[in-house]
């Protein structure tokens, strides 16, 4: 499939099971509401090494938050709930809790929860308050500012991770400008993230190396600069690859993202992109495959 | 017709007791079964025929019509569906509610949501004393649901309350949210005298007043986001509460300080 002038690979991303969280945070400015969003989904790109992965959904009007004043919802990503309560009550304790004006709710309604304020309240000592509002509670934390305020619980639901795209051309320039371009598209889709910096990964990875202790290494064949020395996918003429890894909460939400970027590639920044192709393991890594040429049908 | 209507036919001698009257506790029996139904006239039982011409059918809720001042309990132990309420009505309305709702156009008397576990109770007048308040001899009031009353309260509102929410729109008289323990009471108009003695926890929030109470510890102002949380969800119920904390920035008091002072009084202006 050639689109543009662009090879759409015949390949599958290999995605995940995962669990997700979404938590709505509110403050009193927007800069206090990034400066929130941004800690908590700090050093959260890869579940290898950070614990899970994390990233801004999407900005929340304020008619559409618990308390009425401007939301910003982030999805945090774990292997299992375990691993995620974990992840909830450090991040939220030393990002949220502690930066000024924000307060903290839960963003998704399932069965299955975890802690959220019911961990996070021993912090006030025995002079937090509850409130039960709409069958639900909520923590009143008394800090030096004032007051933190933040949802009991919070649910959990089925993720997805690992979906991504490969973008491959002739000009490292070129292939981030492509890149940042599908990145800023890919986000205007809601239960997504892109949780690497700037949405992108230069350093896509392989299982295993050379070394013992390490369980993913360089992705060789797709390196440039290895080219001649390894086996490579890649032609002579290429020379920069670029990874955008999408987290989401279902298929067709990941299928939606893959799309968008790949088309906006094609249509409006095509100089110098060859190749769209994907990571995968053979289907041995997960059970969701995103097929390229299926996508962009 | 999809409620099931209650005319009353006669003024009442004696006070009766309706507790059997709620949709959860008829909603299999027929017609010719309610109206055999036995209820406590004084201290007799007798059918409920006697006092009532009864019509319609349950797919929607019990309507209730004529002055039910004399009759209790209306709503006792309900768990669903609705009642309506066209008239006044007794003591103990909605008592020991775990759910549905229940709208009375007129006004209520002593025990109004009594021990209240979940539901919702509108009254559009007034109510008198004991509204959301635990029952003689019981350790906690009301402890979930919301009620609103669109005119005055009596006295005691919220008497050993331990959560849900209380909205007065009106005034309410003296010893609100005595012995609380926990929950939230929203009084709009004025108030009488010892608010919220020998509270161990709770919210009260009331519009302008000066508090000197020795029980009462003055904390300053602060921003209280709580309160955005819980109008927003108050907005939704009813259109009573849109706008209802324009500002969150107020006054605490802290008390009762004789009973660890966790309780506080807020005040909007």
């Amino acid at each position: 499939m050639i689109i543009n002038g662009i090879k759409i690979e015949n390949t599958f991303a290999e995605a995940f099971p995962m669990k997700v969280v979404r938590l709505i945070i509110t403050a009193d400015s927007k800069y206090w509401l990034k400066q929130a969003a941004n800690n908590i989904t700090g050093f959260a790109t890869s579940v290898i090494a950070c614990g899970c992965e994390a990233g801004l959904e999407k900005e929340i009007k304020s008619s559409q938050t618990p308390d009425g004043r401007l939301g910003i919802s982030v999805l945090l990503f774990a292997m299992n709930s375990e691993g995620l309560a974990k992840q909830v009550l450090r991040r939220v304790g030393q990002c949220i809790l502690t930066c000024p004006t924000t307060a903290c709710f839960s963003g998704i309604e399932t069965e299955d929860k975890i802690d959220l304020g019911n961990a996070i309240r021993y912090f006030g000592d025995g002079f937090q308050i509850s409130k039960k509002i709409n069958n639900k509670k909520i923590w009143r934390i008394p800090v030096m500012e004032g007051e933190f305020v933040i949802e009991d619980k919070t649910s959990i639901d089925k993720g997805i991770g690992g979906g991504n795209i490969l973008i491959i051309g002739n000009s490292n320039q070129e292939v981030l400008k492509s890149a940042e371009a599908a990145v800023k598209e890919m986000r205007k889709i809601n239960n997504v993230i892109l949780p690497f910096p700037g949405g992108i990964v230069r350093s896509g990875s392989k299982v295993g190396s050379k070394y013992k202790n390490l369980i993913a290494s360089t992705n060789d064949v797709y390196c440039p600069t290895l080219k001649g020395i390894t086996e490579t996918k890649l032609s002579k003429s290429n020379e920069s690859v670029l990874e955008i890894v999408i987290d989401g909460i279902n298929e067709k939400d990941i299928e939606q993202a893959i799309r968008k970027g790949i088309n906006i590639i094609c249509k409006k920044y095509n100089k110098g992109i060859k190749t769209i192709s994907a990571g995968n393991y053979g289907g041995k890594l997960g059970p969701h495959h995103f097929h390229l040429r299926k996508i962009m049908k | 017709m999809s409620y099931l209507i209650l005319k009353l036919k006669k003024k009442l001698k004696y006070r009766i007791n309706l507790s059997l009257l709620t949709p959860n506790k008829i909603i299999n029996k027929k017609i010719s079964a309610i109206k055999n139904l036995k209820v406590t006239y004084g201290k007799e039982k007798k059918d409920i025929s006697n006092f009532f011409s009864i019509s319609g059918n349950l797919r929607k809720g019990i309507v209730f019509k004529g002055d039910l001042n004399k009759c209790d309990f209306i709503g006792d132990q309900m768990t669903n569906g609705k009642i309506i309420v066209k008239g006044n009505v007794g003591d103990y309305l909605g008592n020991k509610m775990n759910g549905g709702k229940i709208i009375v156009y007129g006004s209520s008397s002593n025990y109004t949501g009594s021990s209240l576990n979940n539901g919702e109770i509108l009254i559009t007048k007034n109510t008198r004393d004991f509204l959301g308040s635990s029952m003689q001899g019981e350790k906690t009031g009301m402890s979930g649901g919301i009620i609103i009353i669109k005119g005055n309260a009596g006295n005691r509102v919220g008497y050993k309350m331990r959560s849900g929410t209380i909205f007065v729109k009106k005034n309410a008289k003296d010893f609100i949210g005595c012995q609380m323990i926990a929950g939230t009471i929203i009084v709009k108009g004025k108030i009488g005298v010892n608010v919220g003695i020998l509270m161990k926890r709770g919210t009260i929030i009331l519009e302008k007043q000066k508090l000197s109470a020795s029980y009462l510890s003055y904390n300053g102002r602060n921003n209280y986001i709580f309160l955005k949380v819980l109008q927003n969800y108050l907005k939704k119920l009813n259109n009573e509460f849109k706008g209802i904390f324009p500002n969150i920035y107020i006054k605490k008091y802290l008390g009762d300080i004789n009973c660890k002072g966790m309780g506080e009084i807020l005040i909007l202006k």
